[in-house]
């Protein structure tokens, strides 16, 4: 019997794999950014563990979430607040509110309120902030996006929560990251509105900004890597019809392709998710495909584009890169998890599973194409799950 | 003074066309200052400058020939110059908007750039917008849209996960017997979902935001002939 881990790497391997994994991508949703399923996993615990980062605690709510879902992956295994910050922050809970306390030593002491989640989730992205009047030079870039070089990070505690994750899961999960990608952390940095402008008025700026954003990542990377992580999650918003391919080309490939590059180098998996990407952007697609990250997921079929898994298989074997990237199914979550029949369910998680393993010969792992939605049961997704590992398996 | 010279009044007019084809922000406002001191008269050229440029990129946007970034400094344009000639517009009846339009991205989601747009859009084409921003509860919608008293509501949900948002500010639009229209759009609508929420009506772009807000405000002001 093949472990979570096992079965994640030989799909990033070569030859078909006995059992087709099984992940839920974003599935730190309901443990951190929205509390839909929190009640299912943290079994009376407080909402605001999420903020005091009790690191036991939260471990135990892992440990829930694993026994009813039973992913192959973990998925946020990142970085938390330095420990000097944990030391120094308390979570006051009284009857009206709850509140977060700076006791720093040799500062004045600070409270301000912490609210619950909204059912959604918070996103974890940069707010609506725009730096075009502050950052305008290289030199600006260089002050403004400070550096962290991985020493400091993991000498800062920052890694603790991870080096829990892989002491409890390293042998039986696999461990994933989440780093981002340079494009779209820099444009958040800057504010998105500004940095769409920053494409036509200076694009120099932009790209020395990604740049600077590649560096940090890499700098995370090596973290990772350090620390026991199996791979990295990147996320990237600046695909489909966001801006054209040429400016894709020339300003966010070559900082996504150093950071490939250098998880590659450290033996880390890495996993692009470039959003509103399917067949009306194939040239966008081919032109991702040519950096050849371990993995590639794209998000389910929306409106204005297709995404299906089996026209990804065709371009990648197209291409001749089916032994070299692994595809990730995209079940649509709404459409088919939240509100298809069970037959539907079913049918669509046997269809995927007959593309990954047949059409595309195993390189293939099991996924919903974007979050779970807040109005999904936990039945419905246990029931998902049971239906991804019984088609999975090698017949 | 009303000017004389065709010729030049032409000029000017494509010029500001031009401008925000080009995504010109600083000839938009030049040539709209021009237009001022030329007596061009100021609505005509928002309508046959501006909007015209406008809606030209937003088709070069829907064919693909154009992308986020140059309609985002188009509108710019677009809007820079609509700020300095709307003042001039004398006659109050040529001022009059085409609606109210309040208009947020729901709870929970952060997403801005399709309904800044649209808001922009909107905009240029006539309605009074009030852009309540990001991450609103259903409350502030319907706050803002008894205060200014909206003729549409518009919600905007980009994720998987925030989209049930609008479904709510729908029913609590008409749970507060609120007349005016709902309009809804983002990545993860469609048709199925706008019946479904019972919303009025639901965009797939920018061009079809405006359409639909227009045709919304008309039935709006139909029904309360």
């Amino acid at each position: 019997m093949m472990t979570g881990k096992e079965r994640v790497l030989a799909a990033f391997g070569k030859g078909s794999p006995e059992d087709i994994p099984s992940v839920l991508c974003y599935a730190n949703l309901a443990m951190w950014r929205g509390p839909h399923f929190w009640d299912d996993f943290a079994e009376g615990k407080p909402w605001w563990i999420r903020n005091s980062w009790d690191i036991p605690k939260l471990l135990e709510v892992v440990e829930t979430q694993q026994r009813k879902i039973d992913m192959d992956w973990i998925w946020g295994a990142g970085l938390c607040p330095s420990r000097e910050w944990r030391k120094n922050h308390m979570v006051v809970p009284t009857a009206r509110a709850v509140y977060m306390r700076d006791i720093t030593p040799g500062s004045q002491v600070m409270q301000y309120r912490i609210e619950e989640p909204p059912p959604e989730g918070t996103h974890s992205v940069y707010p609506n902030v725009d730096l075009s009047g502050i950052i305008k030079t290289k030199e600006d870039v260089e002050k403004y996006v400070y550096m962290r070089n991985a020493e400091t990070i993991i000498e800062e505690g920052r890694t603790d929560w991870l080096e829990a994750l892989v002491k409890k899961y390293g042998e039986e999960k696999f461990i994933l990251s989440n780093v981002g990608s340079p494009f779209s952390r820099a444009c958040d940095f800057y504010g998105p509105m500004p940095s769409l402008k920053l494409f036509i008025r200076n694009p120099t700026l932009l790209k020395q900004l990604v740049d600077r954003m590649a560096d940090r990542i890499i700098e995370t990377i090596k973290v990772y890597a350090e620390m026991g992580s199996d791979g990295v999650w990147a996320w990237e918003w600046y695909t489909g019809e966001m801006i054209s391919l040429d400016r894709y080309n020339a300003i966010g490939k070559p900082a996504v392709q150093r950071c490939i590059r250098a998880a590659q180098k450290l033996g880390l998996k890495y996993i692009y998710y470039p959003t509103g990407v399917g067949k009306d952007w194939q040239a966008g697609f081919e032109s991702i495909l040519e950096m050849k990250p371990d993995g590639i997921h794209l998000e389910d079929s929306k409106k204005g584009f297709n995404a299906d898994v089996s026209w990804q298989a065709s371009v990648l074997k197209a291409l001749n890169l089916q032994d070299e990237i692994t595809i990730f199914g995209n079940v649509h979550p709404i459409n088919i998890l939240q509100e298809g029949t069970s037959e539907e369910l079913e049918r669509e998680v046997k269809r995927q599973n007959n593309v990954g393993r047949n059409e595309y010969a195993g390189k293939f792992i099991m996924d919903t194409g974007s979050p779970i939605t807040p109005e999904t049961t936990l039945e419905r997704v246990i029931e998902y799950m049971k239906l991804t590992r019984k088609y999975g398996r090698k017949s | 003074m009303s000017i004389e010279n065709v010729s030049n009044k032409k000029e000017i007019i494509d010029g500001l066309r031009n401008a925000v084809v080009n995504y010109d922000e600083e000839s938009a406002k030049r040539l709209a200052k021009e237009a001022i001191e030329k007596g061009v008269e100021p609505l005509e050229a928002i309508q046959e400058g501006l909007v015209k440029g406008i809606t030209e990129v937003g088709e070069k946007f829907s064919a693909k020939e154009a992308f986020l970034p140059e309609l985002v400094i188009a509108a710019e344009a677009c809007l820079a110059g609509i700020a300095l000639l709307k003042p001039q517009i004398k006659s109050k009846k040529q001022m009059k908007s085409l609606g109210k339009i309040v208009i947020g991205t729901v709870y929970g989601d952060i997403h801005f750039i399709g309904k800044k747009l649209v808001a922009m859009m909107l905009e240029a084409n006539g309605f009074e917008v009030y852009d309540i921003g990001e991450d609103q509860p259903v409350e502030a919608f319907i706050k803002k849209a008894k205060e200014v008293g909206a003729d549409i509501v518009g919600a905007s949900a980009l994720t998987t996960t925030t989209r049930f948002e609008q479904e709510e500010i729908v029913k609590a639009m008409r749970r507060e017997g609120l007349k005016a229209k709902i309009m809804i759009g983002g990545a993860v609508v469609d048709a199925a979902w706008a019946e479904m929420t019972g919303s009025d009506g639901y965009a797939d772009n920018l061009q079809d935001a405006v359409s639909l807000a227009k045709e919304l405000a008309e039935h709006g002001q139909e029904e309360t002939m």
